[in-house]
Formats: structure tokens, sequence, C-alpha cells
């Protein structure tokens, strides 16, 4: 479903992203886990077309985001860790418009919404303006304009921060669910529990560079993913 | 305590109009030189014309024994400027405060808050107040008399004007912040602009009169005034060296600056939290049922940013409301126009023209839209969208919403005035293309000189470089092809209506290179962004 084939951005001398390479099937979620201005944000935003990138290559579901950005952005999602929504829209003018953009039926996006805003207890405060939401609320708003309209692959940077219990849990089903219906899902966590709880896969990036990725499993071994990460930064 | 707090408000409005010179340091002083020039330049002429209504009146109200009229008026006037000038101002400082929620935080006494809110503003307003009254003083200095003690006087004067304003600006504020949270705020900001420049303009084309009114009728005036606003009478005659009366104004003004600011302290804790608390419109989520086309979705996307952000709204739909009102305004006064149209001849369709191409250089409305993506652009850059279709989007919102108001004025008023048939073609073919032209080089100039680092959307609608070239091209533009006309030799060849047609044909083509323009570099430089 993804695959990064060594990846490479430069922001002027800095090496943000160095040779990366890492490959998700369907079905299968992946944590991407490193310290902060790891390269993370960097690679999440190459993978979605924001960034361009120096070297290498990204298939998004067999094809080129290089050669071909716009269908390679109809298969995916992509969920900021910073939720800057549009102010002046009200949390349904925006699920339209993104629902608009990507062509979902009537039918279909009043559906989705009518359950995403059910399971994550935001069917009323769709109502209200963006502006007047929480950042707990944007994140909830970004979260069913990401699934409103059924991507293959989401790609999620600290999806977690600023939502609540019940809404982290019922993320957590969510992002469950869309696998097991044979889609895929990379997101950067510092939440090293989670990522050993929810993820099939992780993926370790430091200073640019990927130190290891793998099944859960194989990465941990033994010990815990706390320790195998703190022993890969070297602060044990 | 106090002066941390003030340090801070000061440093912030200073942040404000230094930003963007310290994010371009080569540039930082002469960017501070050209705005100190600018608010010079501002400060002399709003003075000069002062100074000019004020030299009408001083001589004629000081034959007649009544002085102190003459600086009941102008306190009056300072007043009313004031007021009308730092309301807004003082509204948003004191209520719709940013930092209230920290600042409240922390152990302040709020009303040390509210102290650090209101001396800025006390500055704001002495600007404003001074703007009037200061040049009242010189006339009269001037004109009648001078003494070192009406300089006293006259300056305690203008404190209390000042104490004055300030304390009716903070209890008008109240009232304004309710309103404006149950009022859309840009359309709430479009109203008092246009009324704001509806009474300007009004004043401006009735001064004179207004002067000589004002002039004739002082003794009437002066009974009103003994009347119905003492304490404006009182501070007339305390101007004028009527002790009494200076003192009785100073107590005045102190009683009410003090007794608002006492109010406000009293209740800054409940108001601004009431204020801070979010409006809940909880309703039954429901979706639009209506499913747009993407380019459609962006063309609604841009009308809410439009409609929700009011310096967008004011700055960019001020000229759609001029091209209204000129056209109702041609309709009213066409009978006395006509006969000057005769005159005219075959011009009045150039004219019509030239007209509709000045208001459409107010129409930058594409220009800043590429800027006001701000921290929102992820959204559609992540999105399957082509950057062609965005910006297709965006060039086409401008014409929606410029090029039928043009073509509509320049039809009516081109069959009102007597155009021929095919002037009137052209009046309506010309102002469209001009439409399209300014939305297809304001989204040229916009991406050429994107900015997404800015304070305020302030900087994109009103302080950019490429507002500024759009707005520039577009005026000089059809200016220059009307001077080419009337200057040069092209008249005995040309008849005016050909001249207008081949001012069309231009237009077209450059439209035609803009598009390419837009649709190739623009294209790749908005994937650049």
């Amino acid at each position: 479903m993804l695959k990064i084939q060594h990846l490479t951005k430069t922001y002027g001398e800095k090496v943000a992203v160095d040779d990366l390479s890492l490959h998700i099937a369907p079905g299968e979620i992946c944590g991407f886990i490193g310290h902060n201005g790891a390269g993370k944000t960097t690679t999440l935003r190459s993978c979605c077309g924001i960034l361009p990138f120096d070297k290498g290559e990204i298939f998004i579901n067999g094809r080129s985001i290089r050669t071909d950005p716009l269908g390679c952005k109809r298969d995916l999602a992509y969920l900021p860790d910073n939720p800057d929504l549009y102010d002046f829209l009200t949390g349904q003018q925006y699920l339209a418009f993104v629902a608009d953009i990507y062509g979902v039926p009537a039918a279909d996006r009043q559906a989705k919404i009518a359950h995403y805003g059910e399971l994550l207890g935001m069917t009323d405060d769709l109502a209200l303006p963006v502006s007047d939401c929480s950042h707990g609320m944007k994140q909830k708003i970004a979260l069913i304009a990401a699934l409103v309209h059924s991507p293959k692959l989401i790609l999620m940077d600290e999806p977690f921060v600023g939502l609540d219990p019940v809404a982290s849990h019922q993320l957590k089903n969510a992002m469950r669910q869309h696998c097991e219906e044979g889609g895929a899902i990379l997101f950067s966590t510092h939440v090293l529990e989670v990522a050993e709880k929810l993820c099939h896969k992780v993926a370790i990036i430091k200073n640019g560079r990927l130190v290891a990725s793998g099944p859960i499993d194989q990465v941990r071994g033994q010990s815990s993913l706390e320790q195998v990460f703190l022993e890969l930064e070297g602060t044990r | 305590m106090i002066k941390a707090l003030l340090y801070v408000r000061f440093r912030g409005l200073l942040a404000g109009i230094t930003a963007q010179a310290r994010r371009k340091k080569s540039s930082g002083k002469g960017t501070i030189v050209l705005y100190a020039f600018l608010f010079l330049y501002l400060g002399v002429v709003l003075c000069g014309a002062v100074g000019f209504m004020f030299s009408g009146l001083a001589p004629v109200y000081s034959a007649l024994g009544l002085d102190w009229l003459y600086f009941a008026l102008a306190g009056l006037m300072a007043l009313a400027f004031s007021l009308i000038g730092s309301v807004f101002t003082t509204q948003s400082q004191l209520y719709d405060a940013k930092d209230n929620d920290l600042l409240l935080s922390m152990p302040i006494p709020p009303r040390q808050i509210l102290l650090s809110r209101m001396l800025p503003l006390l500055l704001l307003t002495t600007l404003y107040a001074g703007a009037l009254f200061i040049p009242a003083m010189v006339v009269y200095a001037w004109k009648v008399a001078l003494s070192p003690l009406s300089i006293v006087l006259q300056i305690l004067g203008l404190v209390c004007v000042i104490l004055l304003s300030q304390g009716l600006a903070c209890l008008l504020g109240w009232p304004l912040h309710l309103l404006l949270k149950k009022l859309n705020k840009s359309v709430a900001s479009m109203l008092y602009l246009v009324v704001f420049l509806g009474v300007y303009f009004w004043g401006y084309s009735q001064s004179s009169e207004l002067l000589s009114a004002l002039a004739a009728q002082g003794d009437a005036l002066a009974g009103t005034f003994r009347t119905w606003v003492w304490p404006l009478y009182a501070l007339g005659q305390g101007c004028v060296g009527a002790w009494p009366y200076m003192l009785a104004t100073i107590g005045i003004a102190v009683v009410v600056f003090a007794g608002v600011y006492a109010l406000l302290s009293a209740t800054f804790l409940s108001t601004t939290l009431s204020g801070s608390r979010r409006k809940r419109r909880r309703a039954a989520a429901q979706m639009p049922a209506r499913v747009h086309s993407p380019r459609g979705a962006i063309v609604l996307k841009e009308w809410r940013k439009f409609l929700g952000c009011p310096v967008y709204l004011t700055n960019m739909g001020l000229g759609i409301v001029l091209t209204v009102a000129l056209t109702v305004a041609g309709l009213i006064f066409r009978g006395k126009l006509l006969e000057i149209s005769v005159l005219l001849e075959n011009w009045v369709g150039l004219i019509v023209c030239g007209l509709l191409a000045f208001l459409s250089s107010t129409m930058c409305i594409s220009t800043p839209s590429v800027s006001l993506e701000g921290k929102n652009l992820w959204i559609v850059k992540s999105m399957p969208i082509s950057s062609r279709d965005i910006l297709l989007g965006k060039l086409a919102f401008h014409c929606l919403l410029s090029a039928p108001v043009l073509m509509v004025a320049g039809a009516v008023l081109s069959t009102a005035y007597g155009c021929k048939v095919f002037d009137i073609l052209l009046c309506v073919l010309v102002p469209g293309l001009l439409a399209v032209l300014c939305g297809l080089l304001g989204l040229i100039c916009g991406l050429k000189w994107a900015r997404f680092d800015y304070l305020s959307d302030a900087y994109p609608c009103k302080q950019s470089v490429s507002v500024l070239v759009t707005m520039l091209t577009m005026m000089y533009l059809p200016l220059g092809l009307g001077l080419v006309y009337a200057l040069t030799p092209l008249r005995q060849v040309l008849s005016v209506s050909a001249f207008l047609a081949l001012g069309g044909l231009v237009v077209g083509g450059l439209c035609l290179a803009a598009w390419r323009a837009l649709t190739t570099w623009g294209v790749r430089k908005w994937d650049s962004l």
C-alpha cells in the first residue's frame, strides 16, 4: 500500500530525512517513532504530496506520488499534528468541502459523517464554527474528514494528542476496523504503549535515518518497545 | 507590576508595526522611515483640512463675542472624531483581548490589567482628539488672540475632551461588544465603513453650506449649547479664560473617567469571563444536501472566507459597494448630469468605462486569496485537486463577484446617458474583461509575492506588495490607454467607439497572456509553495 524507497529530504544544509525506506502492506498499522525533529513529520508530509523531496520515490497503492500526485491523493488521507482547519467554516461545512473535493456522493457522506460523528461524540458540535472548537474537537473534525472518503491509506501525525480517553479509544477501534477492511495506516506517535498495543509494525527514526523497522514482536524482542527505543536513542 | 504590563502592551503595539521590518532586516529601517513619513503625511493633511475649516469660524464667532462657542464646537468635533475612531479599538482591547485569560490566571489585580489596557487607548484617543482640537487652538491663536494663560486653559480643555472621550468609548464598547457577538463581524464592519464613508462624503459635499450655517446661526447654536450640553458650554467658557468653568469641566471629565474606570474595575472579571465563554450553537448536525464539483467547492470556500474575514470583505468588497452606489447616484442625478453629458457628445461610453475601470482596480479579490490560505495551505495541498483547478476556482470566485456588478453598471449607465447600441455593448464587455484581467493579474501577483508568516489577515489584504501592484496596474493601465488616445493624433484616426473597441481588444489580449502565465508559471509556483 505504501512503499517508500530511499527517501531523502534536505532543508538547506540540514538533512531531515536520509535514505529512508519503508513498506506497509494492506491491513497493516505501522507506528512511526522518533525523537522531536527526527524527521517523522517531514516523511509523512512527503508521502502525502505536500512536501517535495530531493531523492527517492514514494508509491501509494502502486502509483508514484511524483508522477501521479492526484491519483495518490485520492487513495490517502492525511491528519496533521496540529489540525489547522478553516476557521471561517463550521464543522459541517468543512466536511462538506472535503467530501465535495473527493467526490463523495451525498447519501454516502451523510451516512459516514453521521456514523463517525456519533462515534466520536461530535454530532451536535459539527454545527459550531471551527473557530469555536477546542483542539480536541478540531482533531475529531479532521479525523472525520480523513475517514469520510474511505481512503486506502491514512497518514496520521500524532493523532492521539488532544483527544479525550473515549475518543482515543474510538479512534483505536476505527483504525483497527480500517485495517481489517484492507486499508493501511502509518502514524507517528510518542506514546510507545499505544504503538505497542495497536501496531503490527513499527519504524524507529533517528536524525532522519531509519534505525529499526519491522513487525512489532521482531523489533522489541524480549524487552519492551520503550527499552528498545531508549537503547537506540543511546540514553541507556 | 503596571510597568511590566505597560511594557508588554507597548512591545505588542511596536511588534505589530515593525514585524515586517524585522523579517526583512535589510529594509527594516527604510520601512520604519516610510511608515513615519506616511503617518506624518496623514497628520499634516488632516490637521491642514481641520485648520482650514476652523479658520472660517474663528473670526466670525470672535466678532460676535461667542469665542466660547468656537471652543465648544471644537470640543464637540474632537469628542465625536475620537469616539468614532477609538470605540472599536476600545471594544477589542478591553473586551476581546486574546491575553485576558492568561493575565487573569496570574496574580495581577484586574484593575491593573484594565489600567494597562486603558493607557495605550488613552494615547490613541489623544491622537484623534488632538488632530481636531490642536488645529483649532492654533487657528484661534493665529486669527484671534494668543496668551500664555489661554494656551494653558486650552490644553486643559483638550485633556478634558480626551478623558471624556475615553470614558464614553469604554462605556459604548460594552454594548458594541454584545452587538458584535450577535452580528456577523464582517458584515458589521462593512456596514460601519459604508455608513462612515457615506457620512464623510455627505459632510464633505456639504461642508461649505455647513460652515456658512454654523457661522450664520451662532446665537441660536449658543443657546442650544447653554441649555442642552452644559459640559461643552463650560468647556468653551473655560478655554477662553473663565477659570470656574474650566474647573467644572475638569471635575466632570475626571468624574466620568474615574467613574467608568471604577465601574469597569468592579465588573472586569465578569465581563471578560462572559466574553471568553464560547457561544455554543448546538444543533442537530445535518449535512448540506447539495453536492459541488471540486472547483465549485473551492469557489464556495472562497466565498465563505470572503464573508468570514472582516478585513478581506471591507478592503476588497468596498469597490462592489461603490460601483452600486455610483450606478444609483448616476440614475438619481441623471437630469443634472445629462446636461453635461450632452457637451461630452460621444465620449460618454469612454468615461463610463474609465470610471468602471478605476472601480475594478479596487476589487482585487483574488490577490490576497493565495496568502490567505496561510496555515491552512496543507488542506488543499493534500487533496486530490489539481493546482490549476484551485487557481481557476479562485479566479472564478473573483469574476463571479466583480464582473456582473461592473457589467450591469456599464449597461445601466451607458443606457441611461444615451449611448448608442455599439457603445452600450462595449460598456458591458470592457468592464467585464477588466474584471477578468484584475482577477488574473491579482492571482499572478499573489503567487509572486505570497507570504504565509503574517500576524494578521490585514497584511495580505492591506499591506502586501501584491495588492499594491495589482491595484496600481489596474488603475494606470486604462488611464494610460485613455491618455494615449486623448493626447495623441490617434484621435483624428479613430472614433471614440473604435478606440474603446481597440482598448477592449488590448485588455482581452492581456487576459489571454495572463491566463497563459497563470496556468503555466502560476501552477508551478503554487506547487512550490
